[in-house]
């Protein structure tokens, strides 16, 4: 007895370390649910993350518009042109309207085959530099489940808005959930490249890049090429962008050809997502 | 009272560094404010409570934020648990000590989170984590963690004088 109280405390450390490392092992594998006391924390903790993160977000906006107000004169005229083009373009989806009852029975055909989005905001990041993993405000009871693909909705040149490819859900709880993005580094996207449809393979990288390869090495790929997931696996749904590949490299020893892709979404500045809900898009095949 | 001030640093800590401080980075590193809890409390406060402080930390991040449970409260339980050791045979009033145990505790905390992610099927460039992360982090936690010390060891009361060994 007395040798326990000589080295009571070395006891206790090895026995909660040791307890620990079998947490991590049993937590390691596929879980179908999280458990009550994850489930618990979570519960309390995300509705306060949610108004803090919406604080910093919005103080963030406000530092950035102030930095703006230089610019705004020139915007300005730009704007009364745009507006004008617009104008021009109203006259003309005025005379669609005449069109309605037909254009209506083909926009229902739409509805049924787009996605079923379903909009969350971002509440909380993982604190640390080595994933960029986040918890969003919505759960279970919004029909959120495991697996879900999260994109976020940006602006291309052309000025159209685009999909472009977050992530996706890794654990459910109430009302939150936990997302693991497209550059954590264990995840692997199946991808093709839009203007030659040539498909290979990325994965995530330490300093939020994506690096991958083709399958083909005679492939043709150059810089500046629009990357979008292929689907194969089915783990991500297929045809959402990606990002831009913006380095090229070829290996002589290697039979591969790699590449550097900057992701279309900006994962430090991250606040609102849509999730694509996993029994929509098997509906919609 | 030390109780109280140390629960509510903690939960303020995890609100606030999950969703306020990614904005503050430098060169996209965000500098770790857990760990720096971490080892200037263990450092004012003794193994014990650095060992206790470490697990809460680490367990809360993990529930919230991870897929496996346990990795940083883990680490963070060693953590706290080996710098209240050295602690006590160091010189407080020094500014350089907090300097340095957070340099060391960094380095350890990304060294031995890298040999987890290894065995857990992780495939990460362990030179390009040092070059782009660890070296930045490193002396970032630091000199914050200078602030934090100084802040932290005024507000701590000073215990009360004890005759009896302990």
């Amino acid at each position: 007895m007395s040798l326990f109280k000589k080295y009571r405390n070395r006891v206790i450390v090895s026995a909660i370390a040791i307890i620990l490392i079998v947490v991590i092992g049993l937590t390691n594998r596929d879980r179908i649910s999280l458990s009550a006391g994850e489930r618990l924390v979570g519960n309390i903790l995300t509705p306060i993350q949610r108004v803090f993160y919406g604080i910093s977000h919005r103080s963030i906006s406000l530092l950035e518009d102030l930095k703006n107000v230089g610019k705004l004169k020139e915007e300005n005229e730009r704007l009364k042109l745009k507006i004008a083009e617009l104008e021009e373009t109203n006259r003309h989806y005025e005379d669609l309207i005449g069109k309605e009852p037909y254009l209506k029975k083909e926009a229902e055909l739409l509805k049924n085959t787009t996605y079923n989005l379903k909009s969350a905001n971002v509440i909380g990041k993982e604190p640390g530099n080595w994933f960029d993993r986040f918890v969003i405000d919505k759960g279970l009871n919004d029909g959120i489940g495991k697996g879900d693909t999260v994109i976020q909705g940006i602006a291309k040149d052309d000025g159209v808005v685009k999909e472009g490819m977050v992530g996706r859900v890794v654990e459910v709880g109430d009302n939150w959930a936990k997302v693991i993005s497209i550059i954590d580094e264990n995840n692997k996207i199946s991808f093709k490249s839009i203007r030659t449809q040539d498909g290979g393979i990325i994965s995530g990288n330490i300093d939020g890049r994506l690096t991958g390869y083709l399958f083909d090495t005679k492939a043709d790929i150059i810089k500046g090429d629009k990357l979008f997931t292929s689907g194969l696996g089915g783990i991500f749904v297929k045809d959402i962008y990606i990002g831009e590949v913006v380095e090229v490299e070829k290996k002589d020893e290697q039979l591969m050809k790699n590449i550097i892709i900057e992701p279309a979404v900006d994962f430090k500045k991250i606040y609102r997502v849509f999730i694509i809900p996993n029994d929509t898009v098997e509906g919609s095949d | 009272m030390n109780t109280l001030i140390i629960v509510l640093l903690i939960l303020a800590n995890f609100i606030l560094e999950t969703t306020l401080f990614p904005n503050f980075n430098l060169f996209k590193i965000v500098p770790n404010m857990g760990l720096i809890i971490v080892a200037v409390v263990a450092l004012l406060r003794g193994r014990t409570t650095g060992g206790i402080v470490g697990l809460t930390i680490g367990l809360l991040q993990d529930t919230i934020f991870s897929r496996v449970i346990g990795v940083n409260a883990f680490l963070y339980f060693l953590l706290g648990y080996f710098v209240g050791m050295a602690g006590s045979k160091l010189s407080r009033d020094n500014i350089i000590t907090p300097f340095i145990i957070t340099l060391g505790s960094t380095m350890t905390y990304h060294f031995f989170h890298y040999l987890f992610m290894f065995f857990l099927n992780y495939s990460i460039d362990l030179s390009t984590l040092f070059k782009n992360v660890v070296l930045v982090e490193m002396i970032y936690n630091s000199i914050i963690a200078i602030f934090i010390y100084k802040w932290l060891s005024k507000i701590f009361v000073a215990p009360t004088v004890r005759f009896r060994r302990r």
